[in-house]
């Protein structure tokens, strides 16, 4: 058989041959009778392709919709973290500048000793340093 | 409660099911999986074989249409939109599978490192066995075949030959020009026609 006739064959399924092309075929398929057999075979393997159909599981479309269920709890619960983030914060914020403005009211300074919450008395600094 | 009248009445459209998924009814979208699933399953199990995988890419392909529901712009059908997703989700899954084979180095037995797209010269055909027909008929024994497939033939197969799609709209689907689509055609059959072969 001819690898160009084949080619020629191939292409004719799915694209336009040129009139030459197509005279070309024309003849060679009159002429080869395994050219023919070939035509016939690929005929019927394209059909047998285009018969081929599946399915999925019974209960495909509840297990789809378990699983956006699913998923969609899981960004609900996300969201719901996201949107609480806020409030806690500025909550958070306040809180920390009242006792920041507490400190300084009880011991007329800021530091990291005062924020604490620790008071050093000269006594405590003779019991801990001894001087 | 109106959609359940006029559904009983009358099949709705693709379109007013995705109305009603949107504004809540997830009954409405069970009804659309059920309609395109056999669709999609032909696609992802063409593409993949039987298996646990093929079901999890079905799942996926739509959970991902359920989230684009509010972008969907009808602008393609929704059986070409879920055939594009389960298309690109089948080619990861089995470019996951060659590189997992690779990393265990096990042995590929499907011609992957040929996979040009030129038209091959030589052409190596079988004479065809007197038996071709009932041997084409044989769905599983096609359907082994099809599985033997470079990946990118296999796409071309199934979008063009199971599916059906123009070899434009296989093109588009696949997102390479439209010679390339033919000359994979051409390939895949005549592979497919020396698989066939090899199993008599």
């Amino acid at each position: 058989m001819n690898a160009q006739h084949y080619q020629l064959l191939l292409r004719s399924f799915d694209a336009e041959l040129s009139t030459v092309e197509q005279t070309q075929l024309q003849t060679a398929l009159e002429q080869d009778a395994q050219l023919r057999a070939e035509q016939q075979y690929l005929q019927q393997l394209r059909q047998q392709l285009g018969q081929q159909q599946f399915q999925f599981g019974a209960d495909f479309a509840d297990q789809v919709l378990q699983k956006i269920g699913n998923t969609t709890r899981t960004y609900q619960t996300a969201d719901y973290i996201t949107q609480l983030f806020p409030p806690i914060a500025i909550s958070a914020a306040a809180a920390i500048l009242l006792l920041i403005g507490f400190a300084y009211y009880q011991e007329g300074n800021i530091s990291l000793r005062t924020l604490a919450g620790i008071i050093l008395d000269d006594q405590t600094i003779l019991m801990y340093y001894g001087s | 409660m109106l959609f359940f009248l006029f559904a009983s009445m009358t099949q709705p459209t693709d379109r007013q099911l995705i109305d009603e998924t949107l504004a809540g009814n997830q009954r409405a979208f069970a009804h659309l999986v059920a309609r395109h699933s056999p669709q999609v399953a032909t696609t992802i199990i063409s593409m993949l074989g039987k298996g646990m995988a093929a079901d999890d890419v079905g799942q996926e392909v739509f959970i991902r249409l359920y989230r684009s529901l509010p972008n969907f712009r009808h602008e393609s059908s929704l059986s070409t939109y879920l055939t594009r997703i389960a298309i690109n989700l089948c080619l990861n899954e089995l470019k996951r599978r060659r590189l997992q084979q690779q990393r265990f180095r096990f042995l590929s037995f499907s011609n992957n490192s040929n996979d040009t797209d030129e038209t091959p010269s030589d052409l190596q055909i079988p004479d065809l066995n007197q038996n071709y027909a009932e041997q084409l008929a044989d769905q599983e024994l096609l359907h082994k075949a099809l599985q033997n497939l470079d990946d990118n033939l296999k796409a071309v197969v199934v979008l063009r030959l199971v599916e059906g799609y123009s070899t434009q709209e296989t093109a588009d689907l696949l997102h390479i020009p439209l010679g390339t689509v033919l000359s994979r055609l051409a390939r895949a059959q005549t592979k497919l026609r020396q698989l066939l072969h090899s199993e008599q």
